[in-house]
């Protein structure tokens, strides 16, 4: 189950982050998805240590802990997507399948005209869509 | 497209792609919609310089958001990280995209190291506008500069993007350039990566 | 010499120059922002794009008149379907239809289930007010305006605001006689 997913703009400043859990654990999560931009920082800057093919968008697995996966992406305007999952067996190819919808939905959001680069998103449908997304994760990676 | 305008049918309604691009408007529309633009723009201000400038902010906007759409659809999900490479998906994707053609040509600067030149001999902005002899200089490409200058900052690319009118022998229209002045970062971090 | 047969909407917009609609929306977009920053007031807003709309329509009924063949229409019926099938097509690509006329015909709606300016637009709660596509109105009333037909122009229905199509009211005020073209006063 994914528990959060953020949007992080290229200044690591938070544009959308959102928990899915029930249980108060939203600061921790927060603090899961802070701690991981470090690494997406490390592994950009030094593609050949991590063996990251140097401009893929989808940035694998970033830091295993205990109790959650974590996985990355980087867009062309240097901004982060960052997904925290509990389900430990996920696989890298649902983990993809998230990061085209969220894209997807990204680009609709920042398309608005209403929309200031840089800037928090604010966008209803954008909230709702990723709910959507977040709930069909693992599901149908058929494609 | 998400949203309002039409749905088309895709298994999963969440990989329904962002418009393909493909829908279009008649030029004569966006000729009079940027006539608007430019008209309103300089009632606002009191001198060309500030006319190009509100016009290059406009531009930026668009070009932002011409980014995030297209790397999305055209780029298969790499990220440009080279110089050369963001200014010939400019060049050519962007171009194609948005005036239907790529640009008439790209070229380094000769007296500058970081310095590019994209060059277009009708720009589609200079088409449809005639400018009145008492506005000197000023140039609807500014708008286009605007544009590239979104792409090209929100890339990773900081740069200063202006517009000149540019005399081209034998002909009576002079052609546009797009001056790109990248900073000082964006050629250090090149340098780096060799 | 019989007058040319008038062309159909999708023919035209077939022949006419056509540049990428994304281009045209995000730069409508970036329009609508660059007023929203000046005027700051919504409903001044409103008006300065209605404005921009107007100043359309009035400059773009000569070429909508010369490249469909249509002959002036007189029946104001007629006009609105002919704004609906060939204007709308001609330039946005998008075909209107017209329905809700009233009893002595001089009111009807334009209903667009398509429309271009809004491609991505979700208006933010500060903007509530803001009809955004208020240019098309304009460009509505100016045209009409030319070919001799003051008119009212209101959106009805809207998208943005959760409907299910654009409607665009069109209400004919005055209808000055074909003899007298142009206006005297104002």
């Amino acid at each position: 189950m994914i528990v959060c997913v953020a949007v992080v703009g290229h200044q690591n400043n938070p544009l959308y982050i959102q928990s899915f859990t029930k249980a108060d654990d939203s600061l921790k999560l927060h603090h899961i998805v802070h701690c991981s931009l470090d690494v997406v920082d490390e592994r950009v800057n030094n593609p050949k240590k991590s063996g990251l093919i140097i401009n893929e968008t989808f940035l694998g697995l970033l830091n295993p802990t205990e109790n959650y996966k974590v996985y990355g992406y980087l867009t062309n305007t240097k901004v982060k997507f960052i997904l925290v999952t509990t389900d430990l067996e996920v696989r890298d190819a649902d983990a993809r399948v998230f990061f085209g919808r969220f894209h997807t939905a990204y680009v609709n959001a920042v398309s608005n005209p209403f929309h200031i680069p840089g800037k928090k998103i604010t966008s209803r449908k954008f909230a709702e869509r990723v709910s959507t997304i977040v709930k069909s994760f693992g599901l149908s990676s058929s494609s | 497209m998400i949203g309002v305008g039409k749905a088309k049918q895709y298994a999963n309604v969440l990989d329904r792609p962002i418009g393909k691009g493909k829908q279009e408007v008649s030029l004569s529309a966006f000729a009079f919609l940027f006539s608007e633009l430019v008209q309103y723009n300089q009632i606002q201000v009191d001198n060309i310089a500030e006319l190009e400038r509100r016009l290059e902010d406009a531009g930026y906007a668009v070009g932002a958001r011409v980014l995030e759409l297209l790397c999305h659809r055209e780029k298969g999900n790499r990220r440009e990280i080279r110089l050369l490479g963001i200014l010939s998906f400019i060049h050519s994707t962007v171009w194609k995209v948005l005036f239907g053609k790529v640009a008439d040509s790209l070229e380094k600067g000769t007296e500058h190291e970081d310095e590019y030149m994209i060059s277009e001999k009708e720009l589609l902005v200079n088409r449809f506008i005639s400018i009145p002899k008492d506005m000197g200089a000023f140039n609807c490409g500014a708008f286009v500069a605007g544009i590239v200058r979104g792409v090209l900052d929100n890339a990773g690319f900081p740069a200063v993007v202006t517009a000149h009118f540019v005399p081209v022998d034998g002909q009576h229209r002079p052609r546009t350039t797009i001056l790109i002045k990248f900073a000082e970062e964006v050629l250090q971090r090149e340098a780096r990566l060799g | 010499m019989a007058p040319a047969a008038p062309k159909s909407g999708d023919v035209i917009f077939a022949s006419v120059d056509r540049v990428n609609a994304e281009l045209f929306t995000l730069t409508y977009g970036a329009i609508v922002r660059q007023l929203i920053t000046d005027l700051e007031e919504v409903e001044e807003v409103n008006k300065q794009l209605d404005q921009m709309g107007y100043n359309i329509g009035v400059r773009l009924v000569d070429e909508f008149l010369a490249k469909s063949s249509v002959s002036r229409c007189v029946d104001f019926r007629e006009t609105a379907d002919v704004i609906a099938k060939v204007g709308f097509k001609m330039f946005l690509g998008v075909t209107a239809s017209v329905t809700n006329w009233d009893a002595d015909g001089t009111t009807c709606s334009l209903i667009l289930e398509d429309n271009p300016l809004v491609d991505f637009v979700e208006l933010p709660d500060t903007c509530q007010g803001l009809h955004y596509c208020n240019i098309l109105s304009g460009v509505v009333r100016g045209a009409l305006e030319m070919v001799s037909m003051k008119t009212e122009v209101t959106w009805l229905r809207d998208m943005l605001r959760g409907d299910d199509v654009f409607e665009l009211q069109v209400k004919l005020l005055k209808q000055v006689p074909e003899e007298y073209p142009y206006k005297d006063d104002e």
